[in-house]
Parts: C-alpha cells; sequence; structure tokens
C-alpha cells in the first residue's frame, strides 16, 4: 500500500489530501474550494482537475452529480501571446462617458 | 525518418534529435524524462498531455519562458533548458515554509510587494523560478522574436460564416459533418481526417496485425467509411486547426500554427472528443505515466522511438488494444493488466498478440523505479489499498494507462452550452441538442457527447 500523494490538480500541486481537508474547513462549494486549494486556476485552467474535483465534491457532499456546475471557464482556452491577440480585427469599445454623454 | 537529425543544446549540453519531431519526444530519446518540477512539493513532471494543455512540459526555449515543449518542433541550434528551481523544493522546504505561515497572516496581500519598484524587480525576480514559472524573455529573444510578432499582428483572417461548425474530424465528427446539410466547415487540430486513431489503425494494417486485435478492424472500417462520406458530402475540411476559443453568439477563435482566425457559425457541433484522465491514485504524476490519447500523439505525431522499450499498458477497451497493438508493431516490449469492463475483448487480443498478460487486479499506485522508470503496483480488484492483499509491483518505462478520459467541455461552455457533471461519462457533459445565447443551434456528438451524431443530427435537417 503506498503512502504516496494523490494528485488532484497537477498545475497547482493540489493533492486530494488538500482537498478533503479544504472541505473539511467549511469550503464546501467548488467556487469556494476553487479560490482556496488553487484547484482549476493553473495553467490549464481545469483541464486536468476540474471534472475530477467536482466528482469528488459531489460524493464528499453526498449530493446528485447533475446538480454541479462547473466554474467559469473563460476565452481562450489555450495561452495566447498578445501578438496574436493583437491580430484580431475587434472593434475598440467605447468609452464609458461617450455612451452618457449627449 | 530516423536518417535526418538535427542538434539541439539541452542545459548547454548538445543532443542529436530526430528532424519533425517534439522537444518533448526528443528528450525522451535521449534519457530525459523530467521536463519541469512542480510547484509546491517539486516533484519530477514529464510529457503528459502532449497536446499543450497542461504544466509538466513547460521550459526555456531560446530565452522564452514557458514553452509548451510538447507541441514544439526541434530546429537545429534550439537551446532548451529547464525553468523551475525544483531541487530547491521537497519535504525540508515545505518544513521551513510551514515555519514562515505567521509571516502571512489572514489579509496578506500580495501586491505589498509591488511598490516601491526596485523592491518589486527583486521580489519577482527572486520568486518566478522558485515557482516554476521561469525568468522573463531574455532581451535578445525578446528582439528575434520582434519580426515574428509584427507579422503575427497582420489581421486575423476572417473565415467567413457558416451554416454548421463542425470542431473535431474523429468519427462522430466525420458523420455529423456528412448529414449537417448547407455549408459545412469540419476542423481538425491533426493533420488527417480521422485524427490518430485512423492513422495507427492503418499502421496495423500494414503491418498485418489489425485482424488479430478484436474490434480494431471494424474500428478502421467505421472511420474509413466516415471520411468517405464527409468527402462525398462535399464538406470542407481545414486540418492543423484548433478552435482556442468560443464566445457567446457562435464566434469561434481558431488557431494554425501560431496564426489565429475567426468565424462565425450558425450552428457548432462540438466532436472535440476526451481527454486522458488516468485517474486519482498516489503516484499519479509520475513521469512517464500517460494516457492512450497522447501516446498516440507521440507516437504517430512525432514517431517517438519506442524499440525495445519495457511499456506496461493496464486498463481496458479499443483505445488499450490500440496502444498495445501499435506499441508493439514499433518494437516496443509489451505487457498488458487488463482492469476493466471490456475484458473479454482484451484477453482475446492478448492471446492473440501473445503479450504478457495479466488480469483482475486493479491499479493501486505509481512510483518512481530504478533509472527513471515507472513502477507500478496492483492490488486485488476491489482491495486497492485493503491490508494484506497480496502485490504485483511491475516496472516499465512509460505505463499507459487507459480510461475512456473524460469530455472535452472547455469551448461548449464558453459558448454558453450548459454543461452536467455525468460520473458515468467522468465528468461535464455538454447537450446533445441545446440553443445558446444568440439563437446558435449546438449539439455535442461522440466521446465528447451523448448520443450518435445521426441520432441528434439526421432527423431535423434536410440535405
Amino acid at each position: 500500500m503506498s503512502r504516496d500523494k494523490i494528485f488532484l490538480c497537477r498545475c497547482e500541486d493540489v493533492t486530494l489530501h488538500e482537498f478533503h481537508a479544504a472541505y473539511r474547513e467549511g469550503f464546501t462549494e467548488i467556487e469556494s474550494l476553487k479560490r482556496y486549494t488553487g484547484v482549476a486556476t493553473g495553467f490549464c485552467q481545469g483541464k486536468g482537475c476540474l471534472a475530477e474535483a467536482a466528482l469528488e465534491l459531489a460524493q464528499l457532499r453526498g449530493t446528485e452529480p447533475g446538480t454541479m456546475r462547473p466554474t467559469n471557464i473563460r476565452p481562450p482556452a489555450e495561452p495566447l501571446t498578445f501578438a496574436q491577440l493583437a491580430s484580431l480585427d475587434v472593434p475598440a469599445p467605447a468609452a464609458p462617458d461617450a455612451e452618457e454623454a449627449p | 525518418m530516423a536518417d535526418q537529425t538535427v542538434t539541439i543544446r539541452f542545459e548547454g549540453r548538445p543532443l542529436a534529435c530526430r528532424t519533425g519531431t517534439s522537444v518533448a519526444a526528443a528528450l525522451w530519446e535521449n534519457g530525459i524524462r523530467d521536463l519541469s518540477h512542480s510547484p509546491k512539493y517539486g516533484r519530477p513532471r514529464g510529457v503528459t498531455c502532449a497536446r499543450g494543455q497542461c504544466t509538466a512540459c513547460l521550459m526555456r526555449v531560446d530565452g522564452v519562458p514557458n514553452v509548451r515543449v510538447c507541441e514544439t518542433p526541434v530546429h537545429e541550434g534550439m537551446d532548451v533548458r529547464r525553468q523551475d528551481t525544483g531541487a530547491f523544493y521537497g519535504a525540508p522546504m515545505q518544513r521551513v515554509l510551514a515555519a514562515g505561515d505567521g509571516l502571512f497572516p489572514v489579509g496578506f496581500y500580495y501586491k505589498w510587494f509591488t511598490r516601491p519598484p526596485f523592491v518589486s524587480r527583486a521580489f519577482l525576480r527572486g520568486i518566478r523560478p522558485l515557482t516554476g514559472i521561469g525568468r522573463l524573455p531574455d532581451r535578445s529573444a525578446t528582439l528575434r522574436a520582434l519580426p515574428a510578432a509584427t507579422a503575427a499582428t497582420a489581421p486575423a483572417r476572417d473565415l467567413g460564416r457558416w451554416d454548421t461548425v463542425v470542431v473535431g474530424a474523429g468519427a462522430a465528427g466525420l458523420r455529423a459533418a456528412a448529414v449537417a446539410g448547407g455549408r459545412v466547415l469540419l476542423l481538425d487540430e491533426n493533420a488527417e481526417p480521422g485524427g490518430l486513431r485512423l492513422a495507427a489503425l492503418r499502421e496495423l494494417r500494414a503491418a498485418g496485425v489489425l485482424e488479430r486485435c478484436d474490434g480494431l478492424a471494424r474500428a478502421l472500417a467505421t472511420l474509413d467509411e466516415a471520411v468517405a462520406r464527409a468527402q462525398d458530402a462535399g464538406v470542407t475540411l481545414r486540418l492543423g486547426a484548433r478552435v482556442v476559443a468560443g464566445y457567446a453568439g457562435g464566434g469561434l477563435l481558431v488557431r494554425t500554427g501560431s496564426e489565429l482566425a475567426t468565424l462565425q457559425a450558425e450552428r457548432v457541433v462540438w466532436a472535440g472528443g476526451a481527454l486522458d484522465a488516468p485517474g486519482l491514485f498516489p503516484g499519479n504524476d509520475v513521469p512517464g505515466c500517460l494516457g492512450p490519447r497522447a501516446l498516440l500523439r507521440l507516437l504517430v505525431r512525432d514517431g517517438l522511438v519506442v524499440r525495445g522499450m519495457p511499456v506496461l499498458v493496464t486498463g481496458s477497451g479499443l483505445d488499450l488494444r490500440l496502444a498495445a497493438a501499435l506499441l508493439t508493431v514499433r518494437g516496443a516490449q509489451v505487457s498488458l493488466v487488463v482492469t476493466g469492463p471490456e475484458h473479454r475483448h482484451d484477453v482475446a487480443a492478448a492471446v492473440e498478440m501473445k503479450w504478457p498478460l495479466t488480469t483482475g487486479l486493479a491499479l493501486a499506485s505509481l512510483a518512481r523505479g530504478a533509472q527513471g522508470r515507472v513502477a507500478a503496483v496492483f492490488a486485488p480488484a476491489g482491495t486497492a489499498n485493503g491490508p494484506g492483499a497480496s502485490h504485483l509491483r511491475l516496472e516499465a518505462d512509460l505505463v499507459v494507462v487507459c480510461s475512456r478520459g473524460k469530455p472535452a467541455y472547455d469551448v461548449p461552455f464558453q459558448l454558453g452550452a450548459e454543461l452536467v457533471l455525468d460520473p458515468a461519462r467522468g465528468g461535464f457533459v455538454a447537450p446533445d441538442d441545446a440553443l445558446l445565447p444568440g439563437r446558435i443551434g449546438f449539439a455535442a456528438v461522440g466521446e465528447a457527447g451523448g448520443r450518435r451524431p445521426e441520432d441528434v443530427l439526421g432527423t431535423e435537417v434536410t440535405p
């Protein structure tokens, strides 16, 4: 029997043990667990761990997994350089006070 | 393909590499498995996803930090370095950090270090290597990158407006594209439609082993037929194109090489497949532990040389048989520990292919073995962590853990699809029929979704 660490999130080095400890400390929502443990906040933005974390949490809480929602996944889905983003032809947003001015 | 070589420098040391392969595969063939160290515990990490989607392969290449070397091809004179100070970490450092906890009370704010500027600079110089995100780019690297950067700032291509955009040209995506009707664009990040599985299956047919593994001949026929049907239907195909963002209203951002393109979809069919999910067990981060999808990328895309290498393939299913057969054709010494539900087919293939086979066990843990190998421990199924169980310990250069994976879900979420967690599917599943914000039609199919593409798409569209 191995006593080695079980990694839930490899980007931020969050172990299953740490995730359980955080749950016991009262962080019982995926959103607060994300902020407290760092799960789903790393380079991969949750591709490696979010599903596993949500399944684990559903089990800890004893709730129906179907009620679990993922944390926010913002574009882009992988890192892009500023040069790449600058190549996009996106209309500049209107200045906030320009709309209010007559 | 092994004839031509280029020379790269790793930590200043020259290494001969095959042309056209990735840095990660080249390093592996030169005996370098540890590409980085993890940020908190300083654990060695090796190539894991082989798709530029995880942290394990971030290295400093030609003076630029955070390069995903699993997707970066080698070139002559390339300078590759590790970017963290992994040896600094480990249990002793954890104790020092724990002792210093009192210095960081509740309410501690990291931006205290941003003023005055010289403190900030000194702090960043120290903290960046420690956290593994590397030093800032060399000045010379920044200057070298300038022409490329200005080239990339030429306006992104606009690929226009499409009735249906299918993301992913695996079996499900190809079939969906064939029946979708209207102007259909099919996008895939690989070099050929049918993906890495089709390329692998064709190699097995050429080697004459296809018929010896249950289900593989049928998988090849299915994929070949799906490719033909998509071609007959006049589907526009773009290869080497990865969808890197979706926006509410059906806008998609597509990356080919370093260039971006935009397009607008009236309907999105998400056939993005599944991500490797080896699972939660002790030592699940050991370098050399791979999923079947990552293995296919390394073997098919990079031509990773595995001749004579002991490889342990475990799990169950079609991907297990495909991985084991391709490894065998490439000359690896394959052994099998079958742990899953498709037991019968796997055993039949193992007998036919003469793979050393063990069954009735479950993977209990992985650890680093001798000479950087992976040591896998198996326990009788159902008692993985029970006391007194008799264990099997095997060592191999690679351990391929074949699970069904978990559905890819990032772009569907960005488009506004509502995801549902499904334990049977191993993760969040996008809907197979939905109307998204901006009246954009949406369906997830194949490994990424629920029903067969014909069931989802065939009825509602008149071709």
